[in-house]
């Protein structure tokens, strides 16, 4: 039962920042390493939050959890509201990525030195196990569920509304949207808000099984390109079925192989996947 | 006097391989951020030859031939992928070699590193040896300008399929390119592990690969003597406030945000469309 929850989970995450990645992919362009900022932000918030609350609780981890996903939407808005006050319309794809690598690396640094290198966890929730079911499952892994679980529901709501449709014709075919009236700039700022909001769950669900340390949202971003990559489809919801099998490939070559070479595996998928996209297919299919 | 040598060292070591990668960013417009990869397969294959017995001499023979492979499969990726997603695709690679590195024990002592690593010289000695790495890297720069190598370099930067048009043989560029670049940076590797007497995974991670690249603007801007300006504000000031007593991991972070900003202010400069155009 835990194993089939934190493959759910890890599925979700791994979904959630597939989203983060194509919506960001949609309104600028070009791979915003602002996922991975929203993703660490949100961690480390989340990991902070619930040690300086003594979190015990799958609700206290929850609530701490929403703190930082909620701090990374608002990092989300501030970050498409910088762009359009910089032209970020007017940078290259090419710029996009390597100006937020900067920010990414500026990030990173800035955690290191405030919180110093390594592994963080919720102390709290360390070990902890609720009873699930006839079964017990651990809070950590409960409470990352739940947070995957509200924002993939949130998203799938949000994206069936107006402003969601707008984001998503955008990202089918942005000529076609700004001739029916979708704003591009106001559109911007939604979209970057709308995957801090996804990176930020993403991150914080890590956190909470994982741990945090400040190389997780490269780590994030990652999984997320290449669930947002893996299948070659304009729909926006394309990368949370993606995200759902890679989080089940990792969780099973856990299982089969050391833990430790679980992740090597699945970024080399995603660089496999990446070479296998190539260039010239992106032209015809995501943007 | 040691620590200013190690400074000026490390200062000397960055410059060539930022310069050389500078001139492949100029040259065929590649964007990597998976120097560190190179630099870290030179390292370790100077550390394995080097401990067996061989002589440091067959190390740094070994790391220029496993950086140039390095480097040219680096490199000809760009054939399959460009512009962001080759820059990605290298970042990729980079988070999966230090998984390789720090999983593969037998070979790479895991997180524990190697230690005890042979050196052929003193710091001095190492220092010196830089120079003449620096000068190629210094050729290899100007060699790009005004040479029917570094047209067709221009050619392939602007678009594969004009190459292709054209009737060049564009992987032949790549893999020449990549293999000079991919023996500077192994080189370097070689000097940096001989240097240190000890090598880990940490050593190699993003951060260098993002240190080297930041370096490299500094190169496309104002040739080698930017690159030496680069490598004494990405690698001299982390280093000199270890002074004031700040651990090595936190002069670590410190560089990494520097080198943060420098790409940040990279952008702003060189990545207009209307610049581009």
């Amino acid at each position: 039962m835990d194993l089939l929850l934190l493959t759910i989970q890890t599925g979700f995450a791994y979904g959630l920042a597939g989203l983060a990645v194509r919506a960001t992919l949609a309104v600028s362009g070009g791979f915003d390493l602002f996922v991975a900022i929203a993703a660490l932000l949100s961690a480390e918030l989340g990991v902070t939050a619930a040690n300086a609350w003594a979190v015990e609780t799958t609700a206290g981890a929850l609530a701490a959890a929403g703190a930082g996903v909620l701090a990374a939407g608002a990092a989300g808005r501030l970050w498409g509201q910088a762009g359009t006050l910089f032209g970020s319309k007017g940078i290259s794809n090419l710029g996009i990525f390597v100006g937020s690598l900067g920010a990414l690396m500026v990030a990173v640094g800035l955690t290191g030195v405030v919180r110093g290198p390594g592994l963080r966890t919720m102390e709290g929730i360390a070990g902890q196990a609720v009873e699930l079911l006839a079964t017990y499952v651990g809070v950590g892994v409960l409470a990352g569920l739940m947070i995957t679980g509200i924002v993939t529901l949130a998203s799938l709501i949000w994206l069936g509304q107006r402003a969601g449709y707008a984001l998503r014709l955008y990202a089918m075919n942005p000529y076609l949207a700004q001739e029916i009236g979708v704003e591009e700039a106001r559109l911007h700022r939604l979209g970057t808000g709308y995957a801090g909001l996804c990176a930020g769950a993403a991150g914080c669900s890590l956190a909470l099984t994982g741990g945090s340390t400040p190389e997780l949202g490269m780590k994030a971003f990652l999984y997320g390109a290449g669930a947002a990559l893996l299948f070659e489809s304009r729909e926006m919801l394309a990368p949370l079925p993606a995200g759902l099998m890679l989080g089940a490939m990792h969780v099973g070559i856990q299982l089969v192989l050391a833990p430790a070479w679980a992740e090597s595996v699945m970024f080399a998928l995603v660089v496999a996947v990446l070479l296998w996209r190539g260039t010239s297919r992106e032209v015809g299919s995501v943007r | 006097v040691s620590f200013v040598l190690s400074t000026l060292l490390m200062m000397m070591l960055y410059t060539a391989c930022g310069v050389v990668a500078g001139a492949v960013q100029k040259g065929v417009g590649l964007l990597s951020v998976g120097h560190a990869v190179v630099l870290g397969c030179g390292a370790y294959a100077y550390a394995a030859t080097a401990k067996s017995g061989i002589g440091p001499l067959f190390g740094i023979a070994a790391a220029l031939l496993i950086g140039s492979l390095a480097g040219t499969g680096l490199t000809v990726l760009a054939a399959r992928v460009n512009d962001e997603r080759y820059a990605l695709t290298s970042f990729g690679i980079q988070i999966v070699w230090i998984g390789l590195v720090t999983n593969l024990e037998a070979i790479t002592g895991g997180v524990l590193g190697i230690p005890g690593i042979p050196t052929p010289g003193d710091t001095m000695a190492l220092l010196a040896g830089t120079v003449p790495l620096v000068a190629l890297t210094a050729i290899v720069h100007t060699y790009l300008k005004g040479t029917a190598f570094g047209a067709g370099c221009a050619v392939l930067a602007r678009s594969r399929e004009l190459a292709a048009t054209l009737g060049l043989r564009y992987i032949l560029i790549l893999l020449g390119l990549g293999s000079i670049y991919g023996a500077v940076v192994g080189v370097g590797g070689a000097m940096l592990a001989a240097h240190l007497s000890f090598i880990d995974p940490t050593l190699f991670a993003v951060g260098v690969s993002v240190t080297i690249l930041a370096i490299a603007f500094f190169v496309v801007a104002r040739g080698v003597l930017g690159g030496l300006f680069g490598a004494a504000i990405l690698v001299g000031i982390p280093q000199a406030v270890r002074l004031l007593g700040i651990s090595t991991a936190t002069a670590g972070y410190l560089q990494l945000m520097l080198s943060g900003i420098a790409l940040a202010a990279a952008t702003v400069v060189w990545f207009r469309k209307d610049k581009e155009d």
